[in-house]
């Protein structure tokens, strides 16, 4: 068993109703507690959008961000575990957000 | 760790209103947008974060984040639009914005907006999108599903409301008094009246009766018996009215999913409070020379769910309401409801005869569903048989559908 990182990526435009964003919110959570039910959450965090910085090098410092194109941008992160990078793929595919981001699956490194 | 229980269940869809009122009340109705999008902004803001960990108190960060986007809209526009002295002083905007969202003040603003809404210049089916959309919190697309009725249409009727809106300023919000206060009341009351029909009698097929939105409708009146200037007579006849059909939204759908009618329904799952409640809000309607088609409505739904048994209603009573409403609203339901109860009084043949007098109603599915039963109760079977297939032909697939199906299973039993 082992670590992977699900990044979300990309601006959500979608402007929906307060009902649709309840719904999406509930979806998210029911996900989220299978998740925790089968062991496999470990914890997750948002990143800010309005401002960042970018350290090309030790003098190039740009301070307007984004830095990407929109569906680049990482709005968060999500951890689980999972026996291989194809489950963690499959985990992912069920996840809610799905419908409005996109999720680069990575492994965390063993540090031993 | 976050869990679905700790998100009230529709969080967001009852304090969008409550929040795009109170900040309304603060900008004005011509800054409708505005304050919608703040509020947005604020639900997206929450979708995103609570995902990966709830606040403690979840409501409190909704107003806390909308009030913050507010102060910050009104510092920087302040120039560019009319606020009241107290926003435009940095000494008292803190409090002047707090006091909005007390909630003393909440149910105020919500009567605002449903106010601002009902203006004669605005038409009934925009009126009533607009208070779908803003106070109820629905999208379009769940407005035009409940009303029938496709989203270009909604999306019109909505434009044109804010339109209104902008050219009224300042006056949209606002209450009226005296003699525009009762026009304009009659108005509220009926946008209340449709919402609660709409969802409770619902023809879309996604949840046969939209329980929240009946209890939106209801809330929405008791706001409105609040105030001495709003709490007219017919305020709680309506009331009354939603609280005595509400009472039975559990008993409608049976364990297997499929719509009872009124006779099939197992009485003891009908909400005792909710009958209580309906009886008292009766009780406090009487007392106006005014009978509205409210009062006959909650009297007619008195004498079904106040009664120990079907046995035990009042049929002649009941057509003597029947008629009465009739002569003030004279609408389809009414009298095929009416074609009911004179089947009872007077039998199957004369409340045929009855039905065969309206006209235009060939395509009106409850007028085809209710010949079928009273053709079955007169054992005619081939012409029951016959309208039921008709009423089938007029709705698509879904619980009503499936509901008339078994009736003609029954008739070749």
């Amino acid at each position: 068993m082992s670590e992977f990182m699900l990044l979300i990526r990309g601006k959500d435009p979608i402007s929906t109703s307060p009902e649709a964003l309840q719904q999406r919110m509930d979806t998210y959570v029911q996900w989220m507690q299978k998740m925790m039910a089968e062991g496999r959450y470990k914890g997750g965090q948002p990143l800010e959008e309005d401002e960042g910085r970018l350290l090309k090098n030790k003098e190039e410092v740009l301070t307007d961000g984004p830095f990407m194109e929109a569906k680049e941008i990482i709005g968060g992160y999500v951890i689980i575990i999972a026996d291989d990078i194809n489950e963690a793929a499959e985990i992912a595919r069920t996840c809610p957000l799905l419908e409005h981001f996109q999720l680069e699956v990575r492994k965390l490194k063993a540090m031993n | 760790m976050l869990s679905s229980d700790q998100i009230t269940d529709n969080l967001f869809r009852k304090e969008s209103g409550k929040l795009v009122a109170s900040v309304v009340r603060l900008l004005g109705a011509a800054d409708l947008d505005v304050a919608e999008d703040i509020v947005q902004d604020t639900l997206m803001a929450a979708v995103n974060q609570w995902r990966f960990q709830l606040p403690e108190n979840p409501k409190a960060w909704l107003y806390r984040v909308v009030k913050n986007k507010t102060i910050d809209f009104i510092r920087q526009q302040k120039r560019l639009i009319e606020l009241s002295p107290l926003l435009l002083s940095e000494w008292t905007i803190n409090n002047e914005v707090d006091r909005s969202f007390s909630d003393s003040e909440i149910k105020d603003n919500q009567l605002r907006m449903m106010f601002a809404a009902c203006h004669p210049d605005i038409s009934q089916p925009a009126q009533v999108s607009f208070i779908l959309k803003t106070l109820c919190g629905l999208s379009v697309k769940e407005i035009s599903r409940i009303l029938l009725t496709n989203e270009e249409t909604i999306t019109k009727r909505l434009y044109r409301a804010r339109e209104k809106f902008r050219e009224l300023g300042k006056e949209a919000i606002q209450v009226p008094s005296g003699a525009e206060l009762t026009r304009r009341l009659q108005a509220v009351l009926k946008c209340i009246y449709l919402i609660f029909t709409e969802s409770y009698f619902s023809l879309s097929d996604e949840n046969v009766i939209r329980k929240d939105l009946c209890s939106d409708a209801i809330y929405l009146c008791e706001t409105l018996a609040l105030y001495p200037a709003t709490s007219a007579p017919a305020t709680f006849a309506l009331l009354a009215l939603m609280c005595f059909h509400a009472s039975r939204a559990d008993a409608r759908i049976n364990t297997a999913g499929e719509i009872l009618s009124f006779e099939e329904q197992d009485r003891a799952n009908w909400n005792q409070l909710l009958i209580q409640k309906g009886a008292d809000y009766l009780d406090r309607s009487i007392g106006g020379e005014q009978l509205s088609a409210y009062h006959l409505e909650a009297m007619i739904a008195a004498q079904y769910s106040l009664s120990a048994s079907m046995e035990n209603v009042n049929w002649g009573l009941t057509l003597e309401l029947y008629d009465h409403l009739m002569l003030l609203n004279g609408s389809p339901s009414v009298k095929i409801n009416r074609a009911y109860v004179l089947s009872k009084v007077r039998g199957v043949e004369p409340a045929i005869r009855f039905l065969l007098s309206l006209e235009n109603l060939q395509h009106h599915l409850f007028y085809n569903i209710m010949l079928g039963e009273l053709y079955k109760q007169a054992q005619q079977t081939t012409v029951s048989r016959q309208y039921f297939i008709q009423a089938a032909a007029l709705i698509g697939p879904g619980k009503v559908k499936n509901a008339i199906e078994n009736k003609l299973k029954d008739l070749s039993k």
